[in-house]
């Protein structure tokens, strides 16, 4: 639900961005004849028995894009993330941090540009029912290990955000709807263009809270500089010049949760 | 000084010995034990070996019915940590989220009291209690296999950080490995080394139980955490509680049977501790507060150590 509303939420892909996303739609056969230039965020979600070839792209006869490349300036979204098999998640290591796919084949070697945001979900334990207050939780340690053990600490590094989402309730569900897309679309555009201009610092009390936090988590350096990069970012949706401490405090909140990291 | 070839010995035939036997076998194998060339290959893997009748032995392990004929040593602290309050935290592997929490903020109290943990290594409680007393202060593991294993694999990392600050013992010599029996063993020892026993959360019949029937039976103190009595995971607490255990509500419990004072408490009181546990989204929504204000507070209250998160619940943590 949540994923699904995140191409909403992005600015309109602007002409260069849309050349690229419709080549790649176009080289896959995914195009639907007659639509012109791609100017949605592309959105993809493959289920989590896809193959590597068939996430990052491959194929025995002349390479072809994967899901990764599909979903290149929009979002990847994998739901259950640990139930993929291991070597597509670790093949995503590659383009998430270069931005591209290099498919090597006997037929051929080809290069695809894979820049996307990628959302990925996961339940507490196997069972899913660890975290939520109206179910008893029937997994052994070594079964919640055995799952968690599956994304590698160099794989969660590369997320900038984590969260644990709380079973929404009867209520929840049934209240007014929130914010919408379009409202939300038009800050992201505005802090967008603000960062463009200028970085919000990080000095004084936020500077103290991010080295506190430094000395007392267990945050690697890549880890600090996410957390700086996730408060510059917080700063700028909230239209301030300065990092604030509670934008660093939003930001620290966000960083992978001990029990994934240890 | 035959106390490291007993030791030795017992672990190679899997057997419980207090004192050398006196076999046939164990006398052959005593006169092949070549004792200088063990030590040497002890202290070049960076390990040490404590007899029974070493001055620096623990006294109170020494007191135990079944001792150890000695220990073997991992770690940088000095052996003097042992002659400092000794608490044992046990508890269940698979234990509650509240369990988690409980351990780590209460081994987090101690050590900043100036107490020394003592655990068994294992998941669950055990690798909380550690883990907690590793952010206030020193720890001592106590391992069921040979003292040059990591069991389990997955705390290696939280073993070498022990090794570091604290002592990581055995009774058994490097290369054993693992096995069922050895664990209530190593629970005697866990129990013999401490004044007082503090069982975090444990099932009926449970190797946390056992910890605390050692510790009973050599008239050591034994706590327990209350827990919910629905929950299987405080079916073995109550039980302890119901036959006398002192129920533990914080770590000035366990401090003032020692005659330490805790932490001085911490200056102001967040209004959000008195909503816990809870999750973020919910004390946004109990508060009407902004996510960025709770998420601050929830913060510094974290590295104030005052709270503890675990799969995304806040928990006070004193």
């Amino acid at each position: 639900m949540l994923a699904r509303r995140l191409p909403g939420i992005l600015p309109p892909l602007d002409d260069e961005e849309a050349l690229e996303v419709t080549r790649i739609h176009s080289v896959a056969g995914v195009l639907q004849p007659g639509t012109g230039l791609v100017r949605v965020p592309p959105f993809r979600a493959p289920h989590h028995s896809a193959s590597a070839p068939a996430v990052v792209g491959g194929g025995g006869s002349g390479p072809r894009p994967g899901e990764a490349s599909l979903a290149h300036r929009g979002v990847l979204f994998l739901d259950e993330f640990p139930e993929f098999a291991r070597p597509v998640l670790e093949s995503l290591r590659q383009p998430l941090e270069d931005g591209v796919v290099v498919v090597a084949r006997v037929a051929g070697r080809a290069c695809f540009p894979a820049r996307f945001l990628l959302v990925a979900t996961m339940n507490l334990c196997p069972c899913g029912a660890r975290g939520d207050p109206a179910a008893q939780c029937a997994c052994t340690p070594q079964r919640i290990h055995r799952y968690r053990e599956k994304l590698s600490r160099a794989l969660l590094d590369r997320f900038d955000l984590a969260l644990t989402v709380p079973r929404a309730r009867g209520a929840e569900l049934a209240a007014a709807p929130g914010e919408a897309s379009a409202v939300v679309r038009g800050r992201v555009m505005a802090a967008r263009e603000r960062l463009r201009h200028e970085l919000p610092v990080i000095a004084g009390e936020s500077d103290r809270l991010l080295t506190s936090a430094v000395e007392r988590l267990p945050l690697s350096g890549r880890g600090r500089a996410r957390v700086a990069r996730v408060a510059v970012t917080i700063a700028a949706l909230a239209e301030s010049d300065v990092v604030q401490p509670e934008h660093l405090a939003e930001a620290l909140s966000y960083r992978p949760p001990r029990e994934l990291t240890e | 000084m035959s106390a490291l070839a007993t030791a030795v010995f017992a672990a190679e035939t899997g057997s419980h010995l207090v004192d050398a036997p006196r076999s046939r076998r164990f006398a052959a194998f005593r006169h092949s034990f070549d004792e200088a060339a063990f030590l040497a290959s002890l202290s070049a893997a960076g390990l040490a070996w404590l007899a029974r009748d070493d001055p620096t032995f623990p006294p109170r392990l020494r007191a135990i019915h079944d001792p150890p004929p000695g220990l073997f040593v991992r770690g940088r602290a000095p052996l003097e940590l042992l002659d400092r309050p000794t608490v044992a935290v046990v508890g269940a592997r698979a234990c509650s989220p509240y369990g988690t929490a409980v351990a780590l903020a209460f081994a987090r109290e101690l050590a900043a009291a100036g107490a020394v943990v003592v655990s068994g290594l294992a998941r669950g409680v055990d690798a909380a209690a550690h883990r907690g007393a590793l952010d206030a202060g020193e720890t001592v593991a106590v391992l069921g296999c040979g003292i040059d294993r990591d069991y389990p694999r997955v705390h290696a990392s939280l073993a070498a950080a022990i090794a570091d600050r604290g002592l990581i013992l055995a009774e058994y010599p490097p290369g054993v490995e693992p096995a069922p029996w050895r664990f209530p063993a190593r629970n005697r020892i866990v129990a013999g080394l401490c004044a007082v026993t503090v069982v975090v959360e444990a099932r009926e019949r449970s190797g946390a139980l056992i910890t605390a029937d050692l510790a009973l039976e050599e008239g050591r103190e034994v706590f327990a955490v209350p827990g919910e009595i629905t929950s299987s995971l405080s079916a073995g607490t109550n039980a302890l509680l119901k036959l006398g255990a002192t129920p533990l509500t914080g770590a000035a419990d366990v401090l003032a049977s020692f005659g330490l004072e805790p932490e001085t408490a911490q200056s102001e009181t967040s209004p959000l501790l008195e909503l816990l546990p809870a999750s973020a989204d919910e004390l946004v929504r109990k508060t009407g507060l902004g996510a960025g204000e709770v998420a601050r507070a929830l913060v510094e209250l974290e590295l104030e150590g005052r709270v503890a998160v675990s799969d995304g619940v806040y928990r006070r943590a004193s």
